[in-house]
């Protein structure tokens, strides 16, 4: 792995760019140090950008574009980045849109996990962002998209084991990448379906999606109820790592705030 | 005649922040200052102009600027950026910034004019007036001069000199002859006047308010009796508490050669009449007629 203190002027080009909103040019900066300085660069670049920067100039590519980026940034870069992805959802996006912010994300995840053919990366991504609370998070959200698919599937999986599974009764979107981990990192798998159905006890209990009809304080401790594509978002949005705004000042006096006008 | 200033001055702050930059060891003061500074500038921005526009933003700094000049001029210190600065350092920002909005909030709790309505005591008003104020006085470019403190210092003065007359307007409705004068509204220099108009009579009785049929009477029995205007007002100003007096002295002079004489001349009595409810009696003139 190349030194990380090699490209300081690429990092913060590159991090002007993205802050100024330029992903296309930010782009382009990357593209010339991977001609310049080859595809190590890259990775020591991206890998010196911070987290909140990288998830910025990363969301601005998805399905749709690919970048360079999203094909060479580190596993750990790409997790760390994964906290910020919900930074900019705001409460009334959450409500109003949901569907648009779930495919977004999916978007995201699916580009970069499957920009790359080799198992290992892939593996590597699945493993770095799976240990991360966010990233536990960011994919249960998108396995709560289709519940029943993915109950189906951990049952499968738990009785017949990861690798002779696969087929489910509907071939929606998330199932691949579903699979991808149940493959490659079972402690990950588990953790996501932990995330999704909180009170789920192996052995105990049968995963069930919630639905509509379902009363919220009927305990039923037959099955483990899954957590709703709202309240996951919404769970996502939280965690997002914000710094405090007010470090206290070192000799000054407490701030009189709004009182200034009184 | 006065020639416009030549003393013209930058802003206080600014003065104050030069003479920060003329010090030696100034690192840590600049910082909590810059800091301090900032988070007015927000809070400004927020409450008065717009904090999510450059524009909103630009405006709010000329404002706090301004604000923290004038808690920094009314605090009667010498004209010298380094006095200045130790008075902003030991007070620090935020709370000159409050003592120069409260001066602002002072001033707007003064009248503007000598009409009293109950409009004035409407709370979303009074918040537009101080915010009138505010952005009319505080509103400094750190780079050019500013005179806002003497804006302030003038506003101040006229504005104390109409609550007075405001003052004096209501000790005459108190004493007004058939029982005080009810009623939130009132216009202060009618009031002076129609005091004074009847203090002619010289008969004791202070009137703070008027009808028409009361003015035709006055006329017919200041012509018909030919009292002595001044022992008449004399006696008025007897009457009045110390601080009223100047006021209703001021008026006398005003009257005695133009109202007062036109009562005593041979003008007829319709045209005086209709003189002194369109140049004097105004609102304070009932406007029954039987």
């Amino acid at each position: 792995m190349a030194d990380n203190t090699n490209f300081p002027a690429i990092s913060r080009q590159v991090t002007e760019l993205v802050l100024a909103g330029s992903s296309d040019h930010a782009e382009e900066a990357i593209n010339d140090t991977a001609e310049q300085f080859g595809d190590l660069a890259v990775v020591a670049v991206l890998d010196t950008l911070e987290p909140q920067v990288a998830a910025m100039h990363l969301s601005a590519f998805d399905g749709g574009k690919l970048s360079l980026a999203t094909l060479l940034i580190s596993p750990k870069a790409w997790a760390e980045s994964l906290a910020y992805f919900a930074a900019i959802w705001s409460d009334d996006m959450i409500e109003d849109e949901p569907e648009v912010l779930t495919e977004s994300l999916f978007a995201h995840v699916h580009g970069v996990i499957f920009s790359s053919d080799e198992a290992e990366r892939r593996a590597a991504l699945i493993h770095e962002a799976l240990s991360t609370d966010c990233g536990t998070t960011a994919f249960a959200v998108l396995f709560s998209t289709a519940i029943g698919e993915i109950i189906e599937l951990a049952n499968d999986i738990h009785s017949r084991g990861a690798h002779s599974s696969g087929q489910t009764t509907s071939d929606h979107d998330v199932i691949p990448l579903a699979l991808e981990i149940a493959r490659s990192d079972s402690d990950a798998w588990d953790r996501v379906l932990f995330e999704i159905f909180p009170d789920w006890q192996p052995g105990e209990n049968q995963l069930r999606a919630r639905s509509e009809e379902d009363d919220d304080d009927e305990v039923n401790h037959d099955y483990a109820l899954a957590r709703t594509t709202h309240d996951l978002l919404l769970r996502l949005r939280r965690q997002v790592p914000s710094k405090s705004v007010s470090t206290p000042k070192k000799g000054a006096r407490p701030s009189l705030g709004e009182d200034i006008f009184a | 005649m006065q020639l416009a200033h030549l003393d013209a001055r930058l802003p206080h702050l600014a003065q104050a922040l030069e003479a920060l930059a003329r010090r030696g060891g100034n690192q840590e003061a600049a910082q909590i200052l810059l800091e301090d500074l900032s988070g007015i500038n927000v809070l400004v921005a927020r409450k008065f102009t717009n904090e999510r526009t450059a524009d909103g933003l630009l405006d709010a700094f000329h404002l706090t600027v301004g604000c923290i000049s004038l808690g920094i001029s009314q605090a009667n210190l010498p004209e010298d950026g380094e006095a200045q600065l130790s008075f902003l350092l030991h007070h620090g920002a935020e709370y000159v910034f409050q003592m120069g909005f409260r001066h602002i909030k002072e001033l707007s709790g003064l009248p503007y004019t000598a009409f009293v309505t109950d409009f004035d005591n409407d709370p979303h008003k009074q918040q537009l007036d101080i915010k009138l104020l505010f952005a009319q006085i505080c509103r400094a470019d750190p780079a050019t001069a500013w005179t806002g403190d003497r804006i302030y210092n003038h506003e101040l003065q006229d504005r104390k000199s109409i609550q007075t007359i405001i003052d004096c307007a209501k000790w005459l409705r108190k004493k007004h002859y058939a029982g005080p004068v009810r009623g939130t509204d009132m216009d202060a220099y009618a009031v002076i006047a129609i005091a004074v108009i009847f203090a002619i009579l010289g008969d004791g009785r202070i009137v703070a308010r008027t009808g028409q049929e009361e003015l035709e009477s006055l006329i017919r029995r200041v012509r018909a009796t030919r009292p002595d205007i001044d022992a008449g007002w004399n006696e008025l100003l007897n009457q009045a508490p110390p601080e009223y007096q100047p006021i209703l002295r001021e008026r006398m002079d005003e009257y005695r050669n133009t109202i007062a004489k036109k009562i005593l001349s041979k003008t007829s009595a319709k045209s005086v009449l209709i003189e002194i409810q369109k140049n004097f009696a105004g609102d304070e003139q009932d406007i029954d007629y039987q």
